[in-house]
């Protein structure tokens, strides 16, 4: 089957496969095996026949990626729909259009974003072929006010799945990004939409650095971002995290629902990557400074312990540890 | 149509504010007018009780007994939870709703953010904006008005 040479081929992560081997795992006589690789060429893919030898994948168009992805998902949660785009100006604001026409459950991934969005519009690097941008659009039944937690529980499914795919043990910044090795690999942004005692729908956005290499990154953030290959040394095909994420995510937010965010405060806790260390945090109302001790276990908050000794709950602001630490 | 029902038609009119009614069936048609009725109002008494104009949000509970009664078809929309209270998507981006915006029942009002999650606050009821009551960028607490509509 076309499938299993496409699988092979994307998990060789660029190694030589021998014919021999491919015809024997997808079944196909090595003349089927030449005409595939023959089409799959015609699509884009740059492939090197060797003689004697086998196959040895060069390159590969993003999309053939996502040809894997329906088959992954298969066992997860129920989807209403699933979308790949080459390229769009944000997964995010994709599904929350679906949420409008009554859609409640969707999946969205893109191989890349013109529009990419950070917190209230800042933008995020998004360029084709390398990295994952993904929405995933679910029902959440939960008070308004018992939300904004939900983003460390996004937080400690997506760092559980990439550890296990890189590794490498990962890191929590309060309240939304994925560290390794101190620099950001992955942000999530959420995206509710609620009447005054109910929230309708929420879109849990998620951007991972996969396949980039430490170089590519554009000057200005480089040194403070990272991606799973400069981590671990390895390439991943995205389909396989794309999957494990939504499968991870469906189950957290099913225990979330029921019994809040204390059965992961935890996990977060043993991640937090802000523990311990000086901050800074400015808000709304100014900035404050102290020392960050640890998250409220049920609200999500940051608490801050001052110079003095004072508590201070946070909620809201944009946090930086202080120079020196 | 025969009396008794056009008898039932007039005493339904009576209980409703309906104006007029115009019934047609089969060949024959009848048109009721409520005498003294004023024709044509405008769907929004222009009588609303004026809303000062963002008043600041009260000092925590001491000037709830201060607070002027609403008039009754004015809904006041409340923060669901803690946040910054936004009036636009973006810093550069139009606001989702000024004084007199017209407004459709799950129109979104306004983002409230916590922990950098992004709330967009619907609308529950269909309506226009007269009052917004809380600035840009400012945070908001549990219950705190937002906004008062007039309900259509």
């Amino acid at each position: 089957m076309r499938k299993d040479i496409v699988r092979a081929f994307l998990e060789s992560g660029g190694a030589l496969l021998s014919g021999e081997e491919i015809a024997r795992r997808s079944g196909l006589t090595r003349q089927a095996l030449w005409k595939t690789v023959e089409r799959l060429k015609r699509e884009g893919w740059v492939i090197e026949g060797i003689p004697g030898k086998g196959y040895r994948v060069v390159s590969y168009p993003p999309e053939a990626e996502y040809e894997l992805l329906q088959d992954s998902l298969r066992g997860g949660p129920h989807l209403d729909e699933i979308s790949f785009f080459p390229s769009i100006d944000s997964t995010n604001s994709y599904l929350l259009s679906r949420a409008e026409k009554g859609v409640e459950r969707a999946l969205a991934v893109a191989d890349s974003q013109t529009g990419g969005r950070g917190r209230m519009g800042r933008s995020w690097f998004s360029p084709p072929g390398k990295n994952i941008y993904m929405s995933y659009l679910t029902p959440l039944n939960v008070a308004p006010s018992r939300i904004p937690s939900v983003t460390l529980v996004a937080g400690v499914a997506v760092a559980t799945v990439l550890e296990e795919f890189s590794g490498v043990p990962l890191s929590l910044k309060w309240p939304n990004d994925v560290y390794g090795e101190g620099k950001k690999l992955c942000g999530i942004l959420t995206e509710i939409v609620a009447e005054q005692d109910m929230v309708r729908s929420v879109v849990l956005g998620v951007g991972v650095n996969v396949n980039m290499g430490e170089d590519e990154f554009p000057e200005e953030i480089r040194g403070k971002a990272t991606s799973l290959r400069a981590l671990s040394g390895k390439t991943f095909p995205r389909y396989k995290i794309v999957a494990s994420i939504v499968r991870v995510l469906a189950e957290f937010l099913d225990i979330f629902e029921r019994s809040g965010l204390s059965p992961f405060a935890g996990e977060w806790e043993k991640r937090s990557y802000l523990k311990g260390k000086q901050v800074t945090v400015e808000g709304p109302e100014g900035k404050v400074t102290g020392r960050a001790v640890g998250i409220d276990t049920e609200r999500g908050y940051l608490i801050l312990e001052r110079d003095g000794g004072e508590r201070l709950e946070v909620l809201s602001g944009e946090v930086t540890v202080r120079e020196g630490e | 149509m025969n009396l008794k029902e056009i008898k039932e038609l007039i005493k339904l009119l009576k209980d409703t504010d309906v104006v007029e009614i115009e019934v047609k069936k089969g060949q024959s048609s009848v048109k009721i007018t409520r005498q003294g009725a004023v024709a044509a109002q405008p769907a929004v008494p222009q009588a609303v009780q004026p809303v000062a104009p963002a008043p600041p949000p009260p000092e925590k509970a001491e000037a709830a007994a201060e607070e002027p009664q609403l008039a009754e078809n004015i809904k006041e929309i409340v923060s669901p939870m803690v946040g910054t209270f936004y009036r636009a998507p973006a810093p550069d981006a139009d606001p989702f709703v000024e004084v007199g915006s017209r407004v459709t029942r799950g129109q979104t009002l306004c983002i409230i953010e916590a922990m950098k999650i992004m709330n967009q606050i619907e609308s529950d009821v269909s309506g226009r904006v007269v009052a917004i009551l809380v600035e840009n960028g400012e945070p908001v607490e549990f219950g705190q008005p937002l906004f008062h509509i007039a309900v259509e």
